[in-house]
């Protein structure tokens, strides 16, 4: 298989008065079309590593090193521009959802679409119909039913909203989605939902797809290749065919004691 | 045992040291407000000895002049019109100060804390010095007035925003930089609706502010009604004076009415229908360019004020250092002014708060709405029209500006006082009750500490306001560094003003950094 995303000797460091190394020489190589679950415990690295892939970590002022290469270019070197281009094709899902609740929904989901339309006509709020259409389809396939497409998005519960970030994920029609803890404050219920309209999205139109998970449970029912991050290093990384499910837990998260 | 006397030690020398910083603090306001009274020659028997003229002058102005009202409608249309078009253009300019100013927008500190300086160095020149200096600049007429009022109004509305900028949420920044789009489409899909409601609410408030002022801009040429009230005063036609002054009164009345109307509507995020909204918008555009149209509102008139402007900058950037040590001594007599009359207005305050708060202090309820009405009432009274009435009962100097301070500020003391009230918890209220305390010791057990530390607050809040008011006051003879301004007007001397401005921003925005700071201490204790 082609690869799409291939991670060298990724470090990076949260600078301050104690530097926090949040990645240490991480190596990854994700094929196209695959379904990763990045796996571990809170402060292991899962959202530096997914937020370094689109270069977020830039807002937390992270010093980054290694090299990143999406689709053989390297993200890290990119300029802003090409960085944009970059991102457009990269969906990114948060795990507070960070739609803008004062817009509508339909809206939220075509922002996704900024970095295709024109800039002009997107700042007066213009999107072309055809933009706009393929927004309320992708609204509707994650269950949105069209009569809620003009609510203010402050109006949807936690899952719904939740489902609109994936939308604007699919109108940018991404090769890469990346999903920060996307379940992570939904109930169980609603998170499986959730996590069955990714695995959707990936069996059917075969888009890459990378998740962080906290949680074991859903790492195992839903992961294709586990891949377990502890401070900050790789430690584990298998297809799910090659998972001993006795040992699994222990392998990832450890117990802590005498480890 | 050894423990126990530990604790007793430090238990004696805290309290020990309590009553002595208590000591300290007393001498200290002590001799602050014996050097602040002596400052402004506040005299209490003056104010019985001549008050009765200030009746007496009222008595003069009934009946108003009812026959003169066709003639203020024009110049009463001009007055809000001015303050349409001011506050327009202020919230035109400050939106970019707000994105600009923001740390969540942009994240190099090269570009907003330079912002952030132009936003506080706009902020520290009171509305009516703006008005001087735009008279000076543009000519006499409305369109200094239009000038003015949209500097202030970009003051305070790029200042309030920013404010609550700094509190929007930055995740969904987060989720539009990810989807590639670029800065300008961040702003406008992620900071801009966040923003918006905020924005609109502070607009709306400038335009109230804008409006008092507008009515008063007259005073110093700015035109608007404010020009008949002067020409009224001077030939001493009181029932005109009363009619105008009675129009003024009406119209804030109004325009506060429906401004709230739509704040409210907007705080509490009601979704208007698209129909109305757009109407809304229709006819708020109207307003403008009506207003920009019967204004003569040119490019032509606003270049050569540009370049009228430019000289004005000039010849105040050359200021007159030897006015220097006359100017500080004016503006700490407007330090002195402000506190003076903050003061009182603070003791005043204190118990209309509690008589219009009738949920807790189960005052009957015609009498606590009646309370309710008196800060409202006062607040339409715009400040220098009271300083006009007192200077006349007690001649020029600075006891009117006192009194005209501590009756206007009132207004609003008395008004979030009363709000303060209201928001008291009744659970340690009923516990102390419980205890079998009498009605005094639950009021100062557990009323007075949670409201203290608020009333305390808005009243540093309201010196900080009243320290701007206290150094134009004296435009009108009302004492403090405005008189200095009026004199060196009246001269043409743009030097002096230089040097007024060189004192005067610096020494507002010292007050406004030592404000908010105590406000800061006393709220999160």
């Amino acid at each position: 298989m082609k690869s799409i995303l291939s991670i060298r000797n990724l470090s990076v460091v949260y600078p301050g008065v104690r530097p926090v190394t949040a990645l240490e020489n991480v190596n990854l190589e994700i094929s196209a079309g695959e379904f990763v679950v990045v796996a571990g415990v809170s402060g292991s690295g899962k959202s530096t590593l997914l937020r370094a892939i689109n270069r977020l970590v830039e807002n937390d002022r992270a010093r980054v090193t290694g090299s990143i290469l999406f689709d053989g270019k390297d993200v890290l070197k990119a300029s802003r521009r090409e960085l944009r281009e970059l991102r457009s094709h990269i969906g990114f899902i948060f795990q507070e959802y960070n739609v803008v609740e004062r817009l509508s929904v339909l809206t939220n989901a075509l922002t996704g679409t900024l970095a295709t339309v024109g800039t002009w006509s997107s700042l007066l709020g213009r999107f072309p119909k055809a933009q706009v259409e393929l927004a309320h389809r992708a609204l509707e396939r994650v269950g949105i039913p069209l009569p809620r497409h003009g609510d203010r998005a402050a109006r949807l519960s936690g899952g719904q909203k939740q489902r609109v970030g994936i939308a604007r994920a699919l109108m940018q029609k991404p090769r890469l989605i990346l999903a920060d803890e996307p379940v992570a404050s939904l109930d169980p219920i609603t998170a499986n939902i959730v996590m069955n309209i990714f695995k959707k999205i990936n069996e059917e139109e075969g888009i890459t797809t990378i998740i962080n998970l906290h949680d074991p449970v859903l790492t195992f029912k839903y992961g294709k290749r586990i891949v377990g991050l502890k401070q900050g290093r790789v430690i584990y990384d298998k297809p799910i065919t090659a998972i001993n499910r006795e040992t699994f837990e222990e392998d990832i998260y450890g117990s802590g004691d005498g480890a | 045992m050894a423990a126990g006397t530990e604790l007793r030690r430090l238990t004696e020398r805290s309290a020990w040291g309590r009553t002595l910083s208590g000591l300290l603090v007393g001498a200290a306001l002590v001799l602050l407000y014996a050097w602040a009274m002596t400052g402004v020659e506040f005299n209490p028997l003056l104010i019985f000895q001549y008050g009765g003229k200030f009746f007496e002058l009222l008595g003069r102005m009934w009946p108003p002049d009812l026959s003169s009202l066709p003639n203020y409608g024009r110049p009463l249309l001009q007055t809000l019109q001015m303050a349409t078009l001011g506050t327009f253009l202020g919230m035109l300019m400050a939106l970019p100060l707000v994105v600009f100013g923001s740390q969540l927008v942009v994240r190099s500190a090269w570009v907003y804390w330079p912002v952030r300086f132009v936003m506080n160095v706009l902020r520290t020149i009171p509305d009516l010095l703006y008005a001087v200096l735009f008279v000076v600049a543009m000519g006499f007429g409305p369109l200094a007035g239009v000038g003015a009022l949209s500097f202030f109004a970009c003051a305070i509305i790029a200042k309030l925003t920013s404010e609550s900028a700094d509190n929007i949420n930055p995740k969904p920044i987060e989720a539009i930089e990810a989807t590639g789009a670029n800065k300008l489409q961040v702003i406008r899909y992620a900071v801009i609706p966040q923003i918006l409601p905020a924005f609109l609410d502070h607009t709306l408030y400038v335009f109230e502010l804008n409006v008092r002022i507008a009515t008063v801009m007259g005073y110093v040429g700015a035109g608007g009604i404010g020009m008949q009230l002067t020409t009224a005063l001077e030939w001493r036609n009181y029932p005109q004076v009363m009619t105008i002054v009675l129009i003024i009164f009406a119209t804030v009345l109004v325009i506060d009415l429906i401004a709230n109307r739509i704040r409210d509507a907007l705080v509490h995020g009601v979704m208007i229908p698209r129909a109305l909204r757009w109407l809304g918008l229709g006819v708020v555009a109207s307003l403008i360019l009506w207003s920009a149209a019967s204004l003569e509102f040119n490019l032509e008139r606003l270049i050569a004020g540009v370049g009228y402007f430019q000289n004005l900058v000039n010849a105040i950037g050359r200021p007159d250092w030897e006015y220097f040590e006359l100017a500080v001594q004016r503006m700490v007599q407007s330090l002195q002014i402000a506190l003076v009359g903050t003061t009182i207005s603070f003791l005043l305050a204190v118990p209309i708060g509690f008589l219009a708060a009738r949920s807790y202090t189960g005052v009957p309820l015609p009498l606590a709405l009646t309370f309710k009405q008196v800060p409202n009432t006062i607040r339409a009274f715009p400040e220098l029209i009271l300083a006009i009435f007192f200077i006349a009962t007690f001649g020029p100097g600075t006891l009117p500006g006192v009194l005209a301070i501590a009756i206007h500020s009132i207004g609003m003391l008395g008004k979030f006082n009363a709000e303060v009230v209201e928001k008291i918890r009744k659970e340690p209220v009923e516990a102390v009750q419980a205890t079998g305390a009498s009605r005094l010791q639950v009021f100062r057990y557990a009323i007075l500490p949670q409201v203290l530390p608020e009333f305390l607050a808005l009243f540093i809040y309201r010196l900080e306001i009243n320290v701007r008011a206290a150094s134009v006051l004296g435009i009108v003879g009302a004492g403090g560094i405005g008189s200095l301004i009026n004199e060196a007007q009246a001269l043409r001397d743009w030097g002096i003003v230089g040097v007024c401005l060189m004192v005067i921003i610096p020494a507002v925005m010292v007050i406004d950094f030592l404000s908010a700071r105590v406000r800061k201490r006393l709220i999160e204790g």
